[in-house]
């Protein structure tokens, strides 16, 4: 016989890391309530799962809500780091003792102020096999650090400490000037891969790689992962500390920024309003805000003021947040920021203001080779892209070779239709809109023309928009889709309409 | 139900770069999803109102000579949202507004990759993944450009691909369709856009034995079978709580351990917020006539709707054997009771959890019953402590 309304009892769930999702399934697979670091919530007796997840981990157990309140706490899990810290899944105690002493220990000086210490490492196994080792990784091999310029300060191919026993490692560790620097990865079958580097003035920038396939799955492929890297800010002095409470909480951070989720419990939020000591947490938390429905404006202008605190020599990413949030930011941004999610603001902000990313720029170049999707800004190196993840595009008689950004601008154009009336502008919209006008003419590609319907072959709509007037909302949105500054944009549009003419002409 | 929706079908499986290579699954994936959305107890879409798009309907110029003549490519995927656009833009001209179906489906199966941690790419067969990974459809973003200006009620988007992270190439945007967005009509859309992998990670196929079919494709068709809600109706939650709990079951222990291998999907609601504003009914689930009364009684009235009942063995240890056990459900209702248990208990059980309890004391595991199990039955040992 079933109750009508049970009384409700209580059930808590504490997660011991705070930045941990909690999800309350009831026995029916629905999901009836979710948290963050910490949830209570009332519910009818019955069977329930709570799952909680933190980083790329998972942890699932079963509880059942009878007569009385229950409560959950959660111990911390080992979630995967490329930081060696105490308590996450894929370290070993000799990987956390080469990282603490090789941060507080220079291999080289080349300035003062500042600090970029870099721990690469290798991690197959909780234990050691007693088969014969297969050939030993090196992690540093073709990782090297440089000035913006271009000069190599270390190649960690050879450079830093090492060990080349099971599970290698290497360290490096340089005083510097603060500045930009850009961490460079040579890859397997030619090419690089960059990333800024920012070191900060009275601050050490620590660099925590493990390793990754590259090309393919075959053991020489494996090269230092810096898409997945963890990247800290420690005081100068204090060097690397597997056991700070508050790194394991950055790097929750970090991992729930790369997943996209929303993992800011009120622990960390109440972090964020008072003083935190490692500014990646900040920047970290404060894109970590920018996912929710509704961003706390409010939260997120404290935690750029306290930023600009502990930052006082500027970083390229907090001068992105003043440009998001429209206070003073820099008039140009020459040096790509080190998040992705930075980028994304500045490009966007390219559309009203072109000259904040001048187009011969690094930031420039950056933008057209972009490489991989995750939390770091990565491009591909200029002697990369002559090789490499180049679209192939056959117009007319004519092969050409074009970097990404103009194979999906022209496929964009091949399926835009033309038609009615343009003026002429000195707008390289209206550029393009004069060779579409003159390619009406020409056959267009069977596979095209049998998705268009009649009436854009044969004559104009007068309604339909020739491409001239593209008004400011469409290049919005043009900035946006492709994640290009509107600076290069405008270039492409005019290296296009150069090399059609050029077509029209031959053909 | 089902007369005024449309869907896009895709299943390729031959890739002829070697760095891509062939798949097993995804024809069969696609046309077994085609035979839901074509079932009168399913999607039951016209066919004409169905675009499927397979490598065998390109058989006859297989094998292909090289990667750059192989089939089907971007074109002929983006071509079939092309034709909706154009369907859009005549309904606008002629005065009727965007609408033009209440329901859009989009399936995809092959080979992915995932451009942003809310996105899946298809990748086409004339792909080489060193160069021209760009010869590519997007899910979300061609799901976009119809919820975008209302041009359906619904929504929902299956992507059975993987979705690795980090392939150089831009995101194929054909940029040109639809510019006007119908802010307002996009309000009133309901969507829910699945892809098989979390960002970053693989999707795999079952072993050759077991059909060598995509794990969230069998674990998606089960669902829209089997996952019901009390009154028998699948809904975009009840779907995605059934995909979130069921999809690891067909993985095997090898993958389960495997850290790149997804045991869940990534689900996408829209709107995002409130999390019910996105629930909609996919399916009901009608109960099949026990006898000939009720076989009149539905032809009379209508079949019933009714969450499907799963046979259930339940295995007792000797220290309960002889002793009155109770079967209670996920909200601790009592169920069923045996009054002295044998070796097996054997019954039929609605979808949900449940615990078994003896002298007011309950026995491990939970069981789950979550849909249809290989072999059509579920084994549960209980705990001899």
């Amino acid at each position: 016989m079933s109750t009508s309304n049970p009384a409700k009892m209580h059930l808590k769930v504490k997660c011991e890391d705070s930045a941990t999702e909690i999800f309350i399934i009831d026995g029916r697979f629905n999901l009836c309530d979710r948290g963050i670091g910490y949830t209570e919530t009332e519910l009818e007796p019955g069977i329930y799962k709570v799952k909680v997840r933190a980083g790329f981990e998972t942890y699932e157990q079963h509880v059942i809500v009878s007569d009385h309140d229950e409560s959950l706490t959660i111990p911390p899990f080992s979630f995967v780091s490329p930081a060696p810290l105490a308590g996450t899944a894929k370290t070993h105690e000799f990987h956390m003792g080469a990282a603490e002493v090789g941060s507080k220990n220079p291999d080289l000086v080349k300035g003062h102020g500042s600090s970029i210490f870099i721990f690469s490492r290798d991690w197959t196994s909780q234990t050691q096999s007693s088969a014969a080792p297969p050939n030993i990784p090196n992690p540093g091999l073709g990782l090297s650090l440089r000035e913006m310029n271009g000069d190599v300060i270390a190649d960690l191919t050879t450079a830093g400490k090492r060990s080349d026993s099971w599970e290698p490692w290497v360290s490096f560790n340089v005083e510097l000037e603060p500045g930009c620097y850009r961490l460079n990865l040579r890859l397997p079958k030619g090419g690089s891969i960059e990333q800024t580097l920012v070191a900060c003035s009275g601050w050490q920038t620590q660099v925590f790689l493990l390793q990754s396939y590259y090309d393919g799955t075959d053991a020489d492929t494996k090269r230092a992962d810096l898409q997945g890297a963890s990247i800290q800010l420690a005081p100068l002095d204090m060097g690397f500390k597997s056991d700070n409470p508050l790194w394991r909480l950055s790097e929750l951070a970090r991992l729930g920024l790369a997943n996209e989720r929303k993992v800011l419990s009120k622990d960390l939020r109440e972090m964020l309003v008072g003083k935190f000591e490692n500014p990646m947490l900040g920047l970290y938390g404060a894109h970590l805000l920018l996912l929710e429905a509704e961003p706390d404006m409010k939260l997120l202008n404290e935690v750029v003021d306290n930023l600009h605190k502990l930052l006082p020599s500027g970083h390229p990413d907090l001068d992105a947040l003043d440009l998001f949030l429209k206070r003073v930011a820099p008039a140009k941004f020459e040096v790509p920021p080190m998040l992705r999610k930075s980028w994304t603001h500045i490009v966007n902000a390219t559309a009203e203001n072109p000259q904040i990313v001048p187009p011969d720029s690094l930031a420039a170049e950056a933008a057209l080779h972009q490489w991989g999707s995750g939390t770091w800004l990565l491009w591909q190196h200029e002697e990369a892209q002559a090789s490499t993840q180049r679209g192939l595009e056959t117009i007319g008689k004519v092969a050409v070779m074009l970097s990404n950004a103009e194979v999906m601008l022209r496929s964009r154009l091949r399926t835009a239709t033309l038609e009615g009336q343009f003026e002429k502008t000195d707008s390289p919209f209206a550029a393009i809109s004069k060779l579409r006008a003159k390619r009406k003419k020409r056959a267009l590609p069977a596979a095209v023309r049998d998705l268009m319907p009649p009436q854009t072959l044969k004559g104009a709509d007068p309604q339909r928009r020739p491409l001239a007037q593209l008004n400011e909302q469409d290049v919005n949105h043009l900035v946006q889709s492709l994640c290009i500054p509107r600076a290069n944009l405008e270039r492409i549009i005019k290296k296009l309409e150069t090399d059609t003419e050029e077509e029209t002409e031959e053909s | 139900m089902g007369e005024k929706d449309r869907a896009i079908v895709v299943g390729v499986n031959c890739y002829p770069d070697p760095d891509l290579g062939d798949l097993k699954g995804p024809e069969d994936d696609a046309t077994a999803f085609y035979d839901w959305l074509r079932s009168a107890d399913g999607g039951n879409v016209p066919e004409t109102q169905i675009r499927k798009i397979l490598t065998s309907d390109f058989k006859d110029k297989m094998p292909f000579p090289s990667v750059v003549d192989a089939q089907p490519t971007t074109i002929a995927v983006q071509g079939e949202f092309i034709r909706l656009d154009q369907l859009v833009k005549q309904s606008r001209a002629a005065g009727n507004g965007p609408q033009i179906g209440d329901r859009l489906y989009i399936y995809m199966a092959g080979h992915g990759f995932a451009p942003s941690a809310d996105e899946a790419a298809l990748v086409m067969a004339n792909a080489i993944y060193k160069t021209t990974l760009n010869y590519h459809v997007l899910g979300k973003y061609s799901s976009e450009l119809f919820l975008n200006v209302g041009a359906f009620k619904e929504i929902l988007l299956f992507m059975d691909c993987c979705r690795l992270r980090d392939v150089t190439t831009y995101p194929n945007k054909f940029y040109g369709m639809t510019p006007d967005y119908d802010q307002e009509a996009a309000k009133t859309v309901k969507a829910m856009h699945v892809f098989a992998a979390g960002f970053g990670y693989v999707t795999r196929e079952t072993q050759a034995a077991q059909g060598g079919r995509g794990i969230f494709t069998k674990a998606l068709l089960e669902g829209l079978k089997v996952a019901t809600d009390e009154e028998g109706r699948v809904t975009t939650r009840t779907l995605a709580d059934h995909l979130y709990n069921q999809m690891k079951k067909f993985m095997s222990d090898a993958d389960l351990e495997n850290q790149t291998v997804s045991a869940e999907p990534s689900i996408f609601p829209y709107p995002q917020f409130p999390p019910q504003a996105s629930e909609f009914v996919i399916t009901t689930i009608k109960a099949k006539p026990q006898g000939v009364l009720e076989r009149i009684g539905q032809i009379l009235t209508g079949p019933k709707v009714q969450a499907p009942n799963f046979p259930v063995v339940i295995q007792i240890p000797s220290s309960l054997q002889g002793k009155s056990l109770d079967l209670l459900d996920g909200k601790l209702q009592p169920v069923a009771n045996i009054a002295k248990a044998s070796a097996e208990w054997k019954l039929e059980l609605a979808r949900g959890k449940y615990i078994v309890r003896s002298d007011g004391t309950f026995v491990d595991p939970t069981i789950k019953v979550g849909g249809i199990e290989e072999g059509g039955v579920l084994n549960v040992s209980l705990s001899a402590e």
